[in-house]
């Protein structure tokens, strides 16, 4: 039930379309125990945040500057 | 209210970077310097004629790249309708020997490949070099793969429209996806990302 390579990829597709409900219960079960796919988790959090600083859609600095 | 936006628009210090970020950012999606150049040129040009709008330089900034990416998503329009189906699937056949490396047969990491933490990036240089490295593991990508990872994170298109442009299921676009972010991950700590300070932390 609970392997990576499947995991990996359901936490891909979590940013990008809605998990079902026994797909977020296989990612909620694995993760506690697996600190590989939570660094992933975090690693692929971190590029969108990335590419999107890149591409001025949401400038990392942009919030503060205003005020 | 104006004033104080004409004058940060013509900071040439703030100008001479944004159009770098442009540029940066044209290129890695159209993979062509001359091409990339025109983009920017024509977005600038766009974004200048409105400029007295803008207070602030990150709003201007915001405002040029929401240009870009337009002129950007017509150009790959025009330049490539569909994906050859099995030249993707053969890129994706591909995939099987990255997966051979990352995971064990029972489908768990293999030691040496299980995702470490990265430091947090708290100097300058260490920003500097996390883009670099970004940039270098972006280029880096197989051609289908790349190509979707930046329609969907770089300008902003969700998979529908992804799919619907490049004319694939929506499997085929969430495993290019998939396969962008675990291939820019593993690259990214293989770049030493993982080193030194995580290194001890495991």
């Amino acid at each position: 039930m609970g392997k990576c390579k499947h995991i990996t990829r359901l936490l891909s597709d979590a940013l990008d379309r809605s998990l079902t409900t026994g797909e977020w219960v296989a990612i909620r079960l694995h993760l506690p125990t697996c600190s590989g796919c939570r660094n992933y988790r975090d690693q692929i959090r971190l590029l969108r945040v990335a590419a999107r600083s890149v591409s001025g859609i949401e400038t990392v600095d942009g919030a503060k500057r205003d005020e | 209210m104006a004033q104080v936006g004409t004058a940060a628009l013509d900071d040439p210090v703030y100008l001479t970077q944004l159009r770098q970020q442009l540029v940066r950012f044209a290129r890695l999606q159209l993979r062509d310097a001359a091409a990339a150049e025109d983009a920017v040129q024509e977005a600038l040009a766009a974004a200048w004629t409105n400029a007295d709008r803008f207070g602030a330089q990150s709003e201007h900034k915001t405002w040029v790249f929401g240009i870009l990416r337009h002129k950007l998503v017509d150009t790959l329009r025009a330049r490539q309708r569909t994906i050859n189906l099995s030249a993707l699937e053969a890129e994706l056949d591909g995939e099987a020997l990255l997966d051979r490396e990352l995971f064990k047969d029972n489908g768990h990491w293999s030691r040496e490949t299980k995702p470490r933490p990265w430091p947090t990036p708290e100097t300058a240089l260490r920003r500097q070099q996390f883009w670099a490295f970004f940039e270098m593991c972006l280029d880096n990508l197989p051609e289908h793969i790349g190509r979707v990872f930046m329609m969907r994170e770089f300008l902003d298109l969700d998979t529908e429209a992804i799919c619907a442009e490049l004319q694939i299921n929506a499997n085929h676009c969430s495993v290019l996806i998939y396969r962008a972010r675990l291939r820019l991950r593993t690259c990214l700590g293989e770049k030493g990302l993982a080193s030194e300070d995580a290194n001890g932390e495991v």
